[in-house]
């Protein structure tokens, strides 16, 4: 009896012990956790968004959407940069997820960041290189329309058809993952933001 | 000291003993992951080495297992907190991999085999010398991982510049296979070794 | 819905198969891959704990967890892991009861297994990417229902563990015919087996894409 009066004593004196060390540490890393979630988000949007250029800078704040989701208003303090919001879907390997940026006035697309992917490496994740996310900048500053679904095409896009955007060689299903997941969501967060 | 040696190469965890390979695998796509892998693993067998063995005293056979798991899942939430607070790409990198050291059969292993039976002094040098074996078991298959698959070395790049990536090294498939064999290489020249010895008595 | 359902286990099984393509669960699925008869009793073994540990871990870190940061602030969330790895081995020993007691012909079959089950990392390392799936209630998003939630984890549970039994299965049914092949002296036992896995692993690479 007093044995085992003993081992429970140790235990649970452990337990207070480590719990009173584990709650302090966390009292103290956690606020920078939570700054380094947000700098992410910023640094994701500073690649985003045409005219956001210092991430430190950005003011970024959040809009509920009807699905439970968020949309982030961006602004550099001043003036109304534009909109990003998160969409998840299938890939190839997994989920992707991707960061949308919308122009200030919630008309048109200006630029996608992928967040998180599982594609294959070399195929793929090549949706991760600048020359496939530059398909989704604007084109000599006019943003992607969002009036109609885009669409992946395997040639070279005609020219002037905003539409059209030229798949990734040996990664279609990759690219038309990412751009119906675009499709799915553009529209419907920029009518709710508008 | 003879201890710290054991676990580097007579007795490596990863290599000889077959221990905690799923975070082996699963980490070594590049060398800097598998750096930071072994060096927070290192750090938890430090540590839960440490308070099994000044502790070992009151450890009673039924509760044994309980109180290394308290031990060793407080550190791990330690390291996963700081990680998380200090070096968020890595921590996003690596993800529940970090917390998946708690059941890493390395660290539970070394408490019940050498910290609950022995000094506070020699279960330190087994710890440090256990953890740099496992990091430097991660560090030679991250090597040959990311040497083959990117061609590059901790990001210098030292393969000409015609060569082709081997995208399947980075891959589950090349992870396998590269530890494949390099557990038989390593078997070979373990008895190699010893056949010289038996030869010239 | 029910399709969803039913990509989410698909996906643990094949696609992202806990061992092949996480290296989770690796510890038995070498030590144990010898005889397919034993490794069909881990497989069930690990299948059936791997499913009451995700709905109970997913209980405790959504309606325990969850409910005292969101409704009163009280944030334990430096406890999750300690709390989830005692949730791991309460559940092992509830199982191992409740098999002798009620099915003492499973038990025999395969209560050898159980406590080695609680070190085992594919358990611990289905509980924890749930989170990373997005099974988990987040903060904000009180519209998605929760039983709906729950539903994916507990599917993703038996799709992890069923994912389990079929590689060691596979893996038990080549090395019993391996027996009879000549394979070099030093690559015999752990070196051949991690290299027939790797093959194994490259055949599942076959079927990314299913969800798509």
């Amino acid at each position: 009896m007093i044995n085992f009066l003993k081992q429970s004593a140790l235990v649970l004196i452990l337990a207070v012990v480590f719990g009173s060390v584990l709650a302090l540490i966390y009292a103290n890393t956690n606020p920078l956790y939570e700054h380094n979630q947000k700098m992410a988000i910023k640094y994701a949007i500073q690649t985003t968004i045409p005219g956001a250029k210092d991430a430190a800078k950005l003011e970024v704040s959040e809009v509920e959407l009807s699905d439970g989701g968020k949309a982030y208003q961006v602004s550099d303090g001043s003036k109304l940069l534009g909109w990003a919001y998160v969409a998840k879907g299938k890939g190839f390997g997994g989920d992707i997820r991707l960061l949308v940026g919308l122009n200030a006035q919630a008309k048109g697309l200006v630029g996608i960041d992928v967040l998180e992917d599982v594609e294959t490496p070399g195929f793929g994740n090549s949706i991760n290189k600048e020359s496939w996310k530059s398909k989704f900048r604007t084109r000599n500053g006019v943003p992607l329309p969002l009036d109609k679904p885009l669409v992946v095409v395997k040639r070279t896009p005609k020219a002037g058809n905003p539409y059209q955007i030229q798949a990734i060689t040996g990664a279609t299903i990759s690219s038309k993952a990412v751009v119906k997941i675009i499709n799915e969501t553009a529209s419907e967060v920029a009518r709710q933001v508008k | 000291m003879a201890r710290f040696i054991n676990g580097i190469l007579p007795e490596n965890p990863v290599l000889r003993l077959v221990l905690g390979i799923c975070p082996t695998l699963a980490v070594t796509a590049n060398i800097k992951g598998a750096i930071t892998m072994g060096l927070a693993a290192t750090f938890v067998l430090f540590c839960s080495n440490m308070f099994v063995s000044l502790l070992k005293r009151f450890l009673q056979p039924h509760l044994r297992i309980l109180v290394f798991t308290i031990i060793i899942a407080a550190f791990v939430t330690i390291v996963d907190m700081f990680l998380k607070a200090y070096m968020y790409e890595m921590s996003r990198q690596l993800g529940p991999y970090i917390p998946l050291i708690i059941v890493n059969c390395i660290i539970i292993a070394r408490a019940e085999a050498c910290a609950s039976k022995s000094k506070l002094l020699p279960s330190l040098g087994d710890a440090l010398g256990m953890g740099l074996g496992f990091t430097l078991a991660l560090c030679i298959l991250a090597s040959i991982r990311e040497i083959l698959a990117d061609g590059t070395w901790l990001n210098m790049r030292v393969m000409w510049d015609s060569f082709t990536p081997w995208t399947i090294m980075k891959l589950a498939p090349g992870a396998f296979l590269t530890f494949g064999i390099v557990v038989g290489i390593n078997n070979f020249i373990r008895r190699k070794i010893e056949e010289r010895k038996s030869s010239q008595p | 819905m029910i399709a969803e359902l039913m990509l989410i286990l698909l996906t643990a099984v094949l696609i992202n198969n806990p061992v092949l393509y996480y290296f989770l669960g690796l510890c038995p699925y070498l030590g144990v891959s010898n005889k397919v008869d034993m490794a069909l009793g881990m497989g069930m073994a690990v299948t059936f704990v791997m499913t009451v540990a995700a709905s109970l871990t997913w209980v405790v870190n959504n309606l325990i967890i969850f409910y005292l940061n969101a409704g009163y602030g009280i944030d334990l969330g430096f406890l999750r892991y300690t709390i989830f790895i005692f949730v791991i081995a309460g559940t092992v020993q509830l199982v191992e009861m409740f098999l002798r007691k009620f099915f003492p012909h499973l038990y025999d079959r395969f209560g050898i297994f159980l406590p080695l089950i609680t070190t085992n990392c594919a358990i611990l390392g289905c509980c924890l990417w749930i989170d990373v799936k997005g099974y988990n209630l987040v903060a904000g998003q009180e519209g998605v229902a929760a039983s709906w939630k729950f539903a994916q984890a507990l599917l993703f549970g038996i799709g992890n563990g069923l994912g389990f039994t079929l590689a060691i299965c596979l893996m038990a049914g080549i090395r019993e015919r391996l027996n009879f092949s000549d394979v070099p002296r030093d690559f015999r036992g752990v070196g051949i087996t991690l290299i027939v896995a790797a093959i194994l692993a490259m055949a599942f690479m076959g079927f990314s894409g299913i969800g798509g």
